[in-house]
């Protein structure tokens, strides 16, 4: 069973952008390990409530921004470029249908 | 046979049998401003650019831009190194900084346990074969016993060993001459002393080598000049 990582209000497991927040998640565990929950949970925090209640892949793409902004002086410009190809390819096809929510 | 991995940093190779045996601790220690960072800088640089390995320098406690400008004024330019992929500065004390001291606790952000899993995850990427950690006294701060520090230490030197890095650990010495926590130089393979010395209105820097495992090396007291390209050891110069 995931545990949410957001425990504000509008973000637990049901919400919509749940199981898009845990890829990223995944995503980044596999370069930074652990500190993957903490880039990605320091971000939605930073993000409020209305945002989610009123998701949209333009808003997802800013919270993708934001965690590759954490996630570059830990992995490194190079790869820095890669994930942000992966993530941003993992928002649009979340949005597209292409993942199963 | 015993494979070394050179610092190339002038005249101190020399005093080590050719520099650090590879999978080994490096302890680098000595009080504040007596170079431990540069000698840290110039053994990735000097690998990245003359032996083509990968290497990481984690900071838990200097700002990356700080690293970055230090270097720069011994025109060690780091950035293309990373757009290479070459070396990785990774500031975990950016992290650090922008949480409060209770969050810091709660994610163990400096804890050896986290450092582990990142260095874990962050080897299969970069393959990495070359450390630095600056500082294992920002780390030790975390550990509320020396005990649990202790096993906790000896369980992260056991990781490093393992995964093919030859590692240099950074720490502080105190005003007594001791190392922080007085159990680094247990862990490590070898120490490495810094340290500055004023002798009739001479002041200069010098060198020890106090241990190192594997290695038939020159424990005599060596003075070394800061550059402006870096350190050069003086090995056939002895004080004392």
């Amino acid at each position: 069973m995931n545990v949410c990582i957001h425990q504000g209000p509008g973000m637990g497991a049901d919400s919509d952008l749940h199981p898009l927040v845990m890829r990223y998640v995944d995503r980044l565990s596999g370069l930074v390990g652990f500190l993957s929950r903490f880039i990605v949970q320091k971000q939605c925090q930073c993000l409020n409530c209305g945002f989610c209640q009123d998701l949209n892949e333009e808003a997802a793409m800013k919270l993708c921004k934001a965690i590759l902004i954490e996630a570059q002086p830990l992995v490194g410009p190079l790869k820095s470029m890669e994930l942000e190809t992966e993530l941003m390819s993992m928002t649009r096809d979340y949005f597209n249908g292409g993942i199963a929510k | 046979m015993n494979i070394r991995k050179a610092t190339h940093i002038p005249g101190f190779d020399e005093l080590v049998g050719g520099g650090f045996a590879d999978g080994t601790i490096n302890l680098i220690t000595g009080p504040p401003g007596s170079a431990k960072s540069l000698f840290g800088i110039q053994y990735l640089v000097n690998g990245a650019q003359l032996d083509d390995e990968v290497g990481i320098y984690l900071t838990l406690e200097e700002s990356r831009e700080s690293i970055l400008r230090a270097a720069k004024g011994f025109s060690i330019d780091i950035e293309p190194l990373e757009k290479e992929g070459k070396l990785y500065i990774v500031d975990l004390g950016k992290m650090r900084m922008e949480c409060s001291s209770a969050e810091e606790l709660e994610w163990g952000l400096a804890s050896f346990d986290t450092l582990n899993d990142f260095l874990k995850n962050h080897l299969t990427f970069s393959g990495a074969t070359r450390l630095v950690l600056d500082s294992v006294t920002a780390v030790g701060l975390y550990y509320k016993s020396t005990e649990l520090l202790r096993r906790e230490l000896f369980k992260f030197a056991r990781l490093l060993k393992t995964s093919g890095l030859t590692s240099i650990m950074i720490s502080e010495l105190t005003s007594d001459g001791e190392t922080r926590y007085g159990i680094e130089e247990f862990v490590a393979d070898s120490m490495v002393k810094l340290d500055y010395e004023s002798s009739s209105g001479e002041y200069r820097r010098t060198l020890t080598v106090k241990k190192m495992r594997f290695t038939k090396h020159d424990p005599l007291k060596h003075p070394f000049l800061v550059m402006d390209t870096g350190i050069e050891v003086s090995p056939d110069e002895v004080i004392g």
